[in-house]
C-alpha cells in the first residue's frame, strides 16, 4: 500500500512514517481509542497516509478487537482499503452535479431574459409594419381623385394593390412566426422557473380528471384511455397533471390513421420510485427521429389538425426532471410508442 | 368631464424610441391628444415624480404609462416606490409590457397598477384599451395631486 519493501517498515514508527504530519495527533487518538477498547466511534475510520514516493492516499480502515477466552483485549486487527480513487471519483461526481445544476439554472435565466428582450425589436417590426399598412391605405385614398399622367396610375395601382401589401404581408408573417417561437420559448422558460411543490398524487384520480378533460378529443377519435389501479407518486400536482395530459393528448393527436387510439397506462413501485408506462397504438416514431423528439421545436408530421408549437415533449421532460424523475420512450413505427415515466414514490402513511 | 380629461397629462416611461412613438401614435389615432411627457429611464421618471427635476405640479392630473423592462431602475421598482409614496400612490399607472407573462402581470397588479397594455398595440385593439382607460381618465379627477 505504501510502496515500501516489507523489511523497510518493520520496526519503524507507523505514525512518523506513514501519517501526514498534521494528522498524526488525530490518528494517535484513534489508535488510543482502539487499544483501550473504545472501538465504537472508530470502528470504521478514514484518514490519509503518505506513500514512499510522498503521495497522499486516502485509506478506509476497519478495526476489530481480538480478545482471549476471558474477554480480555489481546490486540487489534486493522485492515485498510485504499479508497483514494473512489473518493476522487465521488468528489468529481459531486462537482459535476453542482456544475450541471448551475448550468441548468443559467440556461433557464438565459431563456427568460432573451425571450423578453427578443420581443422588444419585434414590437417595432410589427407595430411599424401596421403603421405602413395604414399609411399606404391613406396614401392610396388621397391619390384616388388626382388626375395622373398615363401609365402612372397603373404603376401606382400595382404598387399599392400588390407589391407593397405583399411585401408587408411577408414582413408581418415572419414577425408573427418569430413571435410564436418566442412565445413557445417563453412558456418553456416559465415552466423552468416554476417551483415544484411535491405532494402525494393519487394517479387514478388524476387520470380520471385528465380523461374527462380530453373527453371531446376522445369522442371525436373514438379513442380510449385504459388503466388499472395505479400507485401514487410524489410530485407537484399541477406539473403531474400537465405532463400526463400532454402524453395522453399526444397519443390522441398522433393516432394511426386506420385505427382508433387506445392508450394503456400502468404503474409499478420500484424501490423509491414509481415507474409508469403510457403505451399507445399510434403511428409511432421512425427510429431515425427518436433522438429528436425531446428537441425544442421538433414537430413530427401530424395526420390530423394543425401544427403545434413543438414544445410538448421538452416541457414534459422538464416537468418530470424537475420532480426528480426521468423519462424515456420506445417506439415502433406503425405500431405505437411507450413512454416510461419515473417519478419518486409517495411516502407511506 | 371632457375638460377634466383633456387636462390629464400622460407620462410615459419607455426606453425604446420606437415603442414610445408607436404608443403615442395609437393614442392619437383614437383621438387622445393629451400632452405626453416622456422619460427614457426609471430613474428619470422617479426624478420627475419626486420633484428633483421640475416635476409634477400640484392640482394637475397625471396618468403614467410605465414600461416594465428598462435598464437600471425598472418599471416594477418604479411602481413599487410610487405605491409606497403617499403623494404618488394615487396616480393611475398603466404597465407597458412586451409579454403577457401572467406572473409578471400578477405582480404588477399586486403592487397596485391600474391596468396593462401588451405591446405591440394594434389599432383596433387600442380603441378597446382606451375605452378601459377612459374609466381611469374619469376617475383621475379624484386622484389629483394635492398641493404638498
Amino acid at each position: 500500500m505504501l510502496g515500501y519493501p516489507r523489511e523497510d517498515l518493520i520496526g519503524r514508527n507507523w505514525f512518523e512514517t506513514a501519517i501526514p504530519e498534521g494528522q498524526r495527533e488525530m490518528v494517535k487518538e484513534v489508535f488510543n481509542n482502539i487499544i483501550s477498547g473504545n472501538l465504537a466511534p472508530v470502528e470504521r475510520f478514514d484518514n490519509e497516509v503518505v506513500t514512499r514516493s510522498g503521495e497522499l492516499r486516502t485509506i478506509s480502515w476497519t478495526n476489530r478487537l481480538r480478545r482471549d477466552s476471558e474477554g480480555n483485549i489481546t490486540g487489534a486487527l486493522t485492515s485498510g482499503e485504499d479508497i483514494t480513487d473512489r473518493k476522487r471519483a465521488e468528489l468529481e461526481l459531486i462537482k459535476l452535479n453542482s456544475d450541471l445544476i448551475e448550468k441548468k439554472q443559467e440556461m433557464e435565466n438565459f431563456l427568460y431574459i432573451t425571450t423578453h428582450d427578443l420581443r422588444s425589436p419585434l414590437v417595432n417590426i410589427v407595430g411599424f409594419s401596421q403603421n405602413l399598412e395604414l399609411y399606404i391605405r391613406e396614401l392610396r385614398g388621397a391619390l384616388a381623385p388626382a388626375s395622373l399622367p398615363p401609365g402612372i396610375r397603373e404603376t401606382l395601382d400595382k404598387l399599392f394593390g400588390d407589391n407593397i401589401p405583399n411585401a408587408l404581408k411577408f414582413v408581418l408573417e415572419g414577425a408573427h412566426r418569430m413571435d410564436s417561437l418566442i412565445t413557445a420559448l417563453l412558456k418553456v422558460s416559465r415552466q423552468g422557473q416554476v417551483k415544484m411543490k411535491p405532494e402525494t398524487v393519487e394517479m387514478n384520480g388524476l387520470l380520471k380528471n385528465i380523461t374527462s378533460s380530453l373527453r371531446y378529443q376522445l369522442e371525436e377519435a373514438g379513442g380510449q384511455i385504459e388503466y388499472g389501479v395505479l400507485p401514487p407518486c410524489s410530485a407537484d400536482p399541477a406539473a403531474a397533471s400537465k405532463l400526463f395530459t400532454n402524453l395522453l393528448d399526444n397519443a390522441i393527436k398522433y393516432r394511426h390513421k386506420d385505427r382508433a387510439p387506445v392508450v394503456n397506462v400502468t404503474g409499478e413501485v420500484k424501490g423509491a420510485m414509481v415507474l409508469y408506462t403510457v403505451a399507445d397504438n399510434c403511428s409511432g416514431i421512425p427510429a431515425a427521429d427518436l433522438s429528436r423528439i425531446w428537441n425544442l421545436f421538433y414537430q413530427p408530421e401530424r395526420p390530423h389538425g394543425s401544427k403545434g408549437e413543438g414544445i410538448g415533449l421538452p416541457m414534459v421532460r422538464l416537468m418530470v426532471e424537475k420532480n426528480g424523475g426521468a423519462i424515456r420512450m420506445e417506439s415502433e413505427e406503425g405500431k405505437g410508442s411507450v413512454f416510461y415515466v419515473e417519478l419518486p414514490a409517495a411516502e407511506e402513511g | 368631464m371632457a375638460d377634466e380629461n383633456s387636462a390629464v397629462t400622460i407620462l410615459m416611461a419607455e426606453d425604446d424610441d420606437g415603442h414610445a412613438l408607436l404608443v403615442q401614435q395609437r393614442f392619437e389615432s383614437v383621438g387622445v391628444n393629451n400632452p405626453i411627457i416622456r422619460f427614457r429611464t426609471g430613474q428619470e421618471t422617479m426624478n420627475f415624480l419626486s420633484g428633483t427635476t421640475p416635476g409634477i405640479e400640484p392640482g394637475k392630473s397625471y396618468l403614467l404609462l410605465l414600461d416594465i423592462r428598462m435598464p437600471g431602475l425598472d418599471g416594477i421598482e418604479v411602481l413599487r416606490r410610487m405605491k409606497a409614496d403617499a403623494r404618488l400612490k394615487r396616480i393611475p399607472v398603466v404597465m407597458l409590457t412586451t409579454t403577457d407573462d401572467p406572473r409578471e402581470i400578477a405582480l404588477c397588479y399586486d403592487l397596485g397598477c391600474s391596468s396593462y397594455l401588451t405591446k405591440p398595440v394594434e389599432f383596433d385593439k387600442f380603441a378597446e384599451v382606451i375605452k378601459r382607460l377612459g374609466l381611469f381618465l374619469n376617475i383621475i379627477r379624484i386622484s389629483k395631486i394635492k398641493a404638498a
